[in-house]
């Protein structure tokens, strides 16, 4: 293993590029011993008149999932603006919710999932974004702007998407996997090597979409027949954990419900892991820039927003973290084994099938019901 | 120092703790019932209504909820029995029978301390293993025929907490073993009681306080337990504490995750009322001696 690999290596047993430090319990302690001690900045907050071209601070505070940027990306962008960039990371969208609620003070930047963005602008925690700032934002292809998450994107820019599907090792699983219906009908075969990501809303949303009905289906019938579909899988789980790279590369399980980065990054040691976005259809999510309410640095901001834009730049990002770009014109400077990777990039037919989460209280109470029996059991 | 006050100044030791008390614990305390006595607005997150609703307590009556009280309190009861089988022989010969050995074999139940527990429970993780130590000695001893699989079951998790409050078992039960007059036993012996009814009828009885402070210390705060059912149990077995974590942390309902420890809460002092009640003087002698 030469040095970078085996750096990598370390770094899929503990650190997982999207959304995970070690494990839940793990995460929830180190955010806690992790309090930060930023100095408390006042800087002016509101975006700078448009259309002027404002001056740039010399610093930049990212609030960040860990190691979600290639190890170059923020050396390259200080060199060129000469801004020092400081980056603290959070192992889940709730654990940032939660700091940037308490008052955490001097983040600029953060990156929240879809269904965060409109938690977070709706509890005032986000700055409007000056679009005269951010001219590559026509870059970004449609499909991904404009959600429910934020109309006209006032206030989020997309950083790269995703889907929640699953991985499997074929060394060990001999049928071909290709649908929701073959991850919950194969589980007695496989059972004790299946593992779930740590998160309601993915979970019961796979049974959703297993049993023909909508990602955000809020009907309690429908949501009772997803969960007795959870029930029945429940046994057959080894683990309940958003960080699985570890035992699906040692083999330990074979088949987890994930995102499809984490696959990817699973494939680098284990050549043999396929990652499937079920037939069915699946939950696709975007995460995204955003600016933080008060942030000291809101021009430096706004100018990393945009250089990041960059198809090169998405493109050195996304041979990384296997993630792909949401900007046009990346392709070129990508690997053609990842541009042309279904796991990376799905296929047209299968697009048409993904969702958008669309969260509201309602739809959130209705999944964690739904996921405390399945825990409970 | 002449004009000091004799009485002033005692009391005035109090005050860091009583300050740090009721900014620390009490305030939050406070807060934790004012969320369990409101309600959330359906439409907006993190929009709560602050009165005195009862819904999130109805909430909890549910069987679901019930069901998982109930595993919590059996796993901590099995914990607390695990500990004292394992600390009462062990306290017992740190007592009376270490010698010289005494402050070895105690800085040995102080070690783990200086590690967190976060890391020691991730040790656990490797031992317990299908492919560790633990599964391959077994294995190879040929008492088990298959690769050990207690990883991420209950199984796992009671080892877990065991582990992780022995040593507030193992204290108490030495100071009071420690305390025990050894002519009480003597003469027990003289009188024409065997080894085993000495035991039963003097010696267990006399450190009583210390075995009920002992299962205090460790049962209370089992029912509170998190990180090991998070890690050694795979965040399968599910427990109040986890419960609780996901309320707050990802169904973004504070009213009912404060209203589900707040009920924790309120059983734990029954049960510290039922210990005073039916064990009587002898176990407000102990509770004095830590509370």
């Amino acid at each position: 293993m030469s040095d970078d690999r085996w750096i990598e290596h370390l770094n899929s047993l503990e650190v997982s590029r999207r959304r995970l430090l070690a494990g839940a319990a793990a995460a929830g302690f180190l955010a806690a011993c992790s309090r930060e001690l930023r100095p408390n900045d006042t800087g002016t907050s509101g975006a700078a008149t448009p259309g002027a071209t404002p001056e740039l601070e010399d610093q930049l505070s990212i609030y960040n999932w860990a190691d979600y940027v290639h190890p170059k990306t923020y050396g390259q962008f200080e060199k060129e603006f000469d801004i020092k960039i400081t980056e603290d990371n959070y192992p889940s969208n709730e654990d940032a919710l939660a700091k940037l609620q308490a008052g955490a003070k001097g983040y600029d930047l953060v990156v929240p999932t879809g269904y965060m963005v409109e938690i977070m602008r709706e509890q005032g925690l986000l700055m409007e974004l000056d679009h005269s700032q951010i001219p590559n934002f026509s870059l970004i292809e449609d499909r991904f702007l404009d959600t429910a998450a934020d109309p006209g994107n006032r206030y989020s820019v997309p950083k790269d998407f995703g889907t929640t599907g699953y991985g499997y090792r074929s060394k060990f699983v001999k049928e071909e996997m290709s649908s929701w219906e073959d991850f919950f009908r194969l589980a007695p075969k496989y059972s004790g090597r299946y593992t779930v990501l740590d998160s309601s809303p993915e979970v019961v949303g796979s049974a959703l979409k297993m049993l023909g009905y909508s990602y955000n289906s809020v009907e309690p019938k429908e949501i009772e027949e997803a969960t007795k579909e959870l029930l029945k899988l429940k046994p057959h789980v080894r683990k309940i954990t958003s960080s699985m790279r570890e035992i699906m590369i040692t083999g330990e399980a074979y088949v987890s419900l994930t995102w499809n980065g984490e696959i990817g990054y699973v494939a680098l040691d284990a050549a043999d892991a396929r990652y499937v976005v079920p037939s069915e259809g699946t939950e696709v999510w975007t995460d995204n820039w955003c600016i933080v309410a008060g942030a000291p640095h809101p021009a430096a901001a706004h100018a990393f927003i945009n250089w990041h834009l960059q198809p090169k730049i998405q493109a050195q990002d996304t041979s990384y973290h296997y993630y792909g770009s949401c900007v046009e014109g990346e392709e070129e400077f990508l690997k053609p084994a990842i541009a042309n990777d279904p796991a990376v990039y799905p296929a047209g037919d299968v697009l048409e099938k993904l969702e958008f989460a669309a969260a509201n209280p309602e739809w959130l109470r209705l999944r964690n019901e739904a996921w405390t029996k399945f825990k409970a059991a | 120092m002449a004009s000091r006050s004799s009485v002033a100044e005692p009391r005035a030791l109090l005050l860091p703790a009583w300050g740090w008390y009721s900014v620390f614990f009490v305030a939050p305390l406070l807060i934790m019932v004012a969320y369990s006595f409101a309600i959330n607005d359906p439409d907006r997150f993190f929009t709560v209504t602050f009165g005195f609703y009862t819904d999130q307590f109805q909430r909890v009556w549910d069987p679901l909820y019930l069901e998982i009280y109930k595993n919590t309190f059996l796993m901590a009861l099995s914990g607390t029995f695990g500990c004292l089988l394992i600390g009462y022989p062990f306290a017992y010969f740190l007592a009376t029978r270490a010698g010289r050995y005494k402050t070895f074999l105690f800085f040995l139940v102080i070690v783990p301390f200086w590690t967190s527990l976060l890391i020691r429970t991730y040790a656990w993780l490797l031992l317990l293993s299908e492919n560790g130590p633990l599964s391959g000695a077994l294995q190879s001893m040929g008492l088990i025929a298959n690769p050990l699989n207690i990883l991420y079951t209950p199984i796992s998790v009671w080892i877990g907490i065991v582990y992780d409050y022995l040593p507030l078992m193992v204290f108490p039960l030495y100071v009071a073993i420690e305390r025990m007059d050894p002519r009480l036993k003597e003469a027990s012996r003289d009188l024409g009681a065997g080894r085993g009814a000495t035991f039963w009828k003097v010696t267990v009885p006399l450190t009583m306080p210390g075995i009920i402070t002992g299962c205090l210390l460790t049962f209370i705060p089992m029912t509170g337990e998190y990180v090991v059912p998070e890690i050694l149990g795979g965040a399968k077995s599910y427990l109040v504490g986890n419960l609780v974590a996901n309320e707050f942390r990802t169904a973004i309902d504070w009213p009912f995750g404060a209203a589900l420890s707040m009920s924790l809460v309120a059983m734990m002092l029954v049960v510290i009322f039922v210990y005073l009640r039916f064990l009587g003087r002898r176990s407000e002698e102990s509770l004095g001696s830590f509370l």
